[in-house]
């Protein structure tokens, strides 16, 4: 009995040591979060909140890029990733002191995947389109049934977040390192320390070691510069290369390699508003691929990106470990070789202008958003590459939303330079993208069937890998997707960003990573020291 | 002083052809933000492109468009302003209020989404001209209100009364008698109008919308200020860099010279 | 009056049926971001569009927010989620300080200059056409740009660039109704009666002025409203310009027309007040 109250009163102890010495986190995000309720995030400045204050039942490690257990302390899939089934961590606690066990986690998994939430975790659930059986086994224990079988299934619970079954709404009734305190629209977000996580230390010390994290809503991003160089903001996420010049000698770090691809595609629909021999280029492989010969893609790494970014050579960077195809070979670039491949298949130069078979001029119209600084100068260097071709090109810039009418909902545009920003490492996570059927299919939305045999191809890899159970098989499949997207060129893949961000000095434990969040995946593990410590005071 | 320099700054852009050595928008890929050297007099912006020739050309388009712009609203405001004017009553009161409604639409929404309206492939200088008349229609009202307030002095004015005492028709005394003394509001209205475009253009170029990325024009030379903010703090280490930012104050300047010297005139 | 007021309402309720109209039918209305989602399934996509399809309906949304007035609803923002009248509630007191700091700043400068003018002759007009000359001549985002830059992106930051955006054009202004007064033929003959300068000024060139400084004191407050945009904007002061940015780049409908309705409102009424002097002593006449 007294062994206990010493254990509890130095665990207190303990807890406002810590709750003392971590300090106060500052840094900044770009966007307003559209909600606090973390079952109906859809947007990047939620999912960060959700990061940091929601418990998750298996949380994938940013380092490693392996799941690992969080509230669940253990799990097996069974029938080739039908079911799982889940045991729980005992003695749990709420925020509000109220206990977590199974019924939580089975009603946080029928609230979530409700269709009348619209939730992307929710529908990243629902396997067969059917939403996923969930039910109480024990105290501590449930299991999940899908209808289909997922493999990989475990990777959908990182970002399921367990709410109470009693308090599904309020978000200061939470299991994660951080409770949402305050929130001032345009201003900040103020989030304090969670007194009741879970989570200890390797000296039984509570986590997390700061008290509290205050979040500026900063569209301006010299103005978060500035603060950082203050000392006001301890950390900029997502920093461009122009920012990253900027605090060269002053915390910038360049991870490496991210999950995201930049990229041009053609309008490649056949029912598109375009003039015929328009649509007959940009269905054609040759002229594809000659464009792909054609661009620079080391110039755009060098000078848009600063050497930031690598040149890619398919649609998926080798940042995420496992999936990317590695055989593929660096980017080939030969003008000559492009020329020679488009006169071969009956286009011809004169007088520094390409003509197609029929004898029409070469140009198009390459839109992409505007503001965004690095695409806008990515589509200027195309331009000039494509340009030593012969092929005439008008740049347009569109605000986002007029462009993702255009390549959503009218298809009218010629071709698009955007980017991918993939959220989840599994390939199971991009059906949208690759299957033909699919209203977010960049070059070819919403298929009655297949319009060409290689997207066919396509198709039919890519639900062959969904329904495999051994990972080494479903790779190879997926190779072979990958394969097939650089052979025809389906987008031209331009390059890879670096994941780039600056820490301050006084920042302790950051171990950044490509993956988002990048350096908060150990949140509740960092702390302030020093200056950075002071001036949070 | 003023004239020599406008007409300094309508010369180098009308012989742009003639003084810039390369072309306004090749990369020179190998010399990315050089110093001002022989080859490139201004330096190469951070695409390594010759920024003394985007400088005359973005010139060009801003003193072709903005006057051509200031005509717009002028033209608009003359025909609304003078006939409300001299029809006077609901008439007046009418023009009144449209101006006001015009002067309170979230008109910026508009010119965010225009190039969306325009066809992708129409050539940049069309582009350029429906944006710049289009700013120029909508703004029409601010002059408006000037020639309406001028036309209600002059309908009242000593010499009207006496005309249409005199028996003479409507159309001869708008003709003969208000248009002739409108005039020299339309002129000093015109010059005002001409530094506002072009201060438009700028403001709009620095907000992200109005002219896109390869042609240039004063705007979109100035979010080169953007891109290397820190310049701003040590202005002497890269002043080429501000040359642009330097031109668009000397003409705006100039031109607000010219307007208020009739303006002036036109008051007395 | 009571018409003159009636007009300023009408103007402000057209205007606002207007706005809504313009953003409704503005490219990229019917689409959202988060179709975009490769995770959301297709039922969720056509939810979404079908959500955006009953907020685009006009007529029922006038409804709405014609009985919003009644009720004092002023509805929701479809972009952040949250009640139109807690975030114009939240955003109104940095404009507020931005817009009046800097048309105290830009009145008491002008004035200032323009009665500097007019006492000390040539050297003080030459000041005045100098410093007006110069403020007129830069761009207001890049002056809030230069603000910025060294070190202040704060409310008062954003007030002195109104003020510096609004002070020439006030400082002309007063400069020429001075100078007009001034030749007038009574000013003249007090003069030579021998008054002394500063009544001359205050009773013969000021106070003849009054209604004309009247009207531009509702100009000037248009002209802080439209140079704050841009400030906030650049300066990335959580205003209502910058909401009204926002709301523009999220083809917000609601939003924006709750927007446009203040932003008319306060212009509209403001020139009314302002022409309401004027036409009391018109109709005393």
């Amino acid at each position: 009995m007294n062994k206990r109250l010493v254990l509890l009163l130095a665990a207190l102890a303990s807890a406002l040591g810590a709750a003392d010495s971590g300090g106060q986190l500052r840094f900044a995000i770009q966007a307003e979060p559209r909600t606090f309720d973390p079952h109906l995030v859809n947007e990047d400045a939620s999912g960060m909140v959700r990061f940091l204050t929601a418990g998750v039942l298996i949380r994938l490690n940013r380092q490693t890029q392996k799941p690992e257990p969080e509230l669940a302390q253990s799990w097996k899939v069974g029938q080739g990733g039908r079911t799982i089934t889940l045991q729980l961590r005992e003695n749990i606690t709420f925020s509000n002191g109220s206990p977590f066990t199974a019924e939580d986690a089975v009603f946080s998994i029928q609230r979530v995947s409700d269709p009348k939430n619209l939730s992307p975790v929710g529908d990243s659930l629902r396997a067969g389109g059917q939403p996923p059986q969930a039910k109480v086994t024990g105290k501590y224990s449930l299991s999940v049934r899908f209808a289909a079988a997922v493999p990989n299934c475990e990777r959908l619970f990182d970002d399921l977040a367990m709410v109470s079954a009693l308090a599904p709404a309020d978000p200061r009734v939470a299991l994660g390192p951080f409770l949402v305190k305050e929130y001032k629209a345009g201003s900040h977000l103020l989030l304090e320390r969670n007194p009741r996580y879970w989570k200890k230390d390797a000296q039984g010390k509570a986590l997390p070691y700061l008290a509290s994290i205050r979040v500026e809503i900063q569209r301006n991003r010299d103005m978060e510069m500035l603060k950082f160089r203050r000392g006001e903001l301890h950390l900029i996420q997502n920093l461009d290369p122009d920012g990253f010049s900027r605090l060269q000698n002053a915390g910038a770090e360049d991870l490496g390699v991210s999950l995201n691809l930049e990229m041009v595609w053609f309008n490649q629909a056949p029912q598109a508003a375009l003039p015929a021999y328009k649509k007959a280029w940009f269905q054609s492989r040759e002229f594809r691929q000659a464009v792909s010969e054609a661009v620079n893609r080391d110039d755009i790494a060098r000078i848009v990106f600063k050497g930031h970014a690598t040149p890619a050579p398919g649609p998926v960077s080798p940042g995420n470990q496992f999936w990317s195809l590695k055989s593929l070979p660096p980017p080939f670039r030969s003008p000559q070789a492009a020329l020679a491949r488009l006169r071969k298949a009956g286009f011809s130069l004169r007088g520094g202008q390409l003509y197609d078979p029929t004898g029409q001029p070469v140009e198009f119209s390459i839109i992409t958003n505007a503001g965004n600084k690095s695409r806008e100068r990515m589509a200027s260097l195309v331009r000039q590459d494509l340009g030593a071709l012969g092929m005439r090109v008008n740049v347009v810039t569109l605000d986002f939303p007029s462009l993702i009418e255009r390549i959503s909902k009218t298809g009218q545009y010629e071709a698009c330079l955007l980017g991918f920003v993939y959220n989840d490492l599994d390939p199971n996570s991009q059906m949208n993208i690759w299957l033909s059927s699919s209203g977010t299919h960049p070059w070819n939305p919403g298929q009655k069937k297949p319009a060409t045999p290689w997207e066919a191809e396509i198709d039919r890899l890519i639900v062959a890998q969904a329904a495999e159970p051994d990972p080494i098989k479903r790779k190879a499949t997926f190779d072979r997707v990958q394969q097939i997207v650089v052979d025809q060129a389906a987008v031209t893949c331009l390059v890879y960003k670096n994941a780039l961000l600056a820490v301050q000095p006084g920042v302790k434990n950051v171990k950044p990573v490509v993956l988002p969040p990048n350096a908060l995946w150990n949140v509740e593990r960092l702390y302030l020291e020093g200056d950075a410590l002071r001036a949070s005071r | 002083m003023a004239w020599a320099v406008v007409l300094a700054i309508v010369a180098a852009a009308l012989l742009a052809g003639f003084l810039a050595r390369a072309p306004h928008d090749h990369q020179f890929r190998e010399a990315i933000g050089e110093r001002p050297s022989a080859a490139f007099p201004l330096g190469t912006d951070d695409l390594g492109r010759d920024r003394f020739s985007r400088l005359l050309y973005g010139t060009r388009v801003s003193l072709l468009l903005a006057p051509a712009a200031a005509a717009a609203s002028v033209i608009a405001a003359a025909l609304l302003g003078t006939l409300g004017g001299f029809l006077g009553g609901r008439w007046e009161r009418a023009v009144a209020a449209a101006a006001d409604l015009t002067l309170s639409l979230p008109w910026l929404f508009l010119l965010l989404a225009l190039r969306a309206v325009l066809p992708l492939n129409a050539a940049p200088w069309l582009v350029l001209m429906v944006t710049f008349g289009i700013l120029g229609l909508l703004g029409w009202a601010a002059p408006a209100r000037v020639v309406l307030a001028g036309i209600r002095e002059i309908r009242n004015a000593d010499f009207m009364l006496a005309a249409r005492a005199r028996g003479v028709s409507s159309w001869r005394l708008f003709a003969a008698h208000l248009i002739p003394n409108v005039w020299p509001i339309l002129l000093a209205q015109f010059l005002i109008s001409i530094p506002a475009y072009i201060l438009a253009e700028a403001n709009l170029g620095m907000l992200g919308l109005g002219v896109s990325e390869s042609t240039p024009s004063w705007g979109n030379l100035l979010r080169e200020l953007e891109n290397q903010p820190d310049l701003l703090l040590r202005p002497a280490e890269r002043w080429e860099v501000f040359v642009p930012v330097a031109v668009l104050i000397l003409a705006v300047a100039a031109f607000h010279i010219l307007a208020g010297r009739d303006r002036v005139e036109v008051s007395r | 009056m009571a018409s003159l007021f009636a007009r300023a309402f009408l103007t402000v309720l057209l205007g606002a049926i207007l706005s809504g109209t313009l953003v409704r039918f503005a490219p990229g209305f019917d689409t959202d971001t988060r179709q975009l989602d490769v995770r959301l399934s297709e039922s969720a996509i056509e939810a979404l569009k079908a959500e955006r399809q009953r907020e685009g309906e006009l007529g029922t949304y006038y409804v709405r927010f014609l009985s919003g007035y009644v009720t004092g609803d002023l509805g929701e923002s479809s972009l952040l989620n949250q009640p139109v009248k807690r975030l114009i509630a939240e955003r109104f007191a940095p404009t507020f300080t931005a817009v009046s700091g800097g048309l105290v700043m830009a009145w008491i400068a002008a004035a200032a200059l323009a009665v500097l003018a007019h006492f000390f002759g040539a050297p003080a007009r030459g000041l005045l056409t100098a410093a007006s000359g110069v403020f007129l001549s830069i761009p207001v985002a890049v002056l809030a740009f230069v603000f910025l830059l060294h070190g202040n992106g704060s409310v008062q930051a954003a007030a002195l660039v109104v003020g510096c955006a609004v002070f020439p054009k006030l400082a002309q202004y007063l400069h020429q109704l001075f100078t007009r007064a001034r030749s007038a033929p009574h000013v003249m003959t007090a003069h030579a009666r021998g008054l002394s300068p500063a009544v001359v000024f205050l009773r013969h060139v000021m106070a003849p002025c009054l209604p004309e400084i009247a009207a531009l004191a509702g100009v000037s407050l248009a002209f802080a409203m439209s140079a704050a945009i841009p400030a906030e904007v650049v300066l990335d002061i959580p205003g209502l310009g910058q909401l009204a940015w926002q709301a523009a780049l999220g083809r917000d409908l609601n939003l924006l027309v709750q927007l446009t309705m203040l932003i008319t409102a306060v212009v509209v009424f403001a020139n009314a007040l302002a022409e309401w002097p004027s036409l009391r002593r018109r109709g005393a006449q």
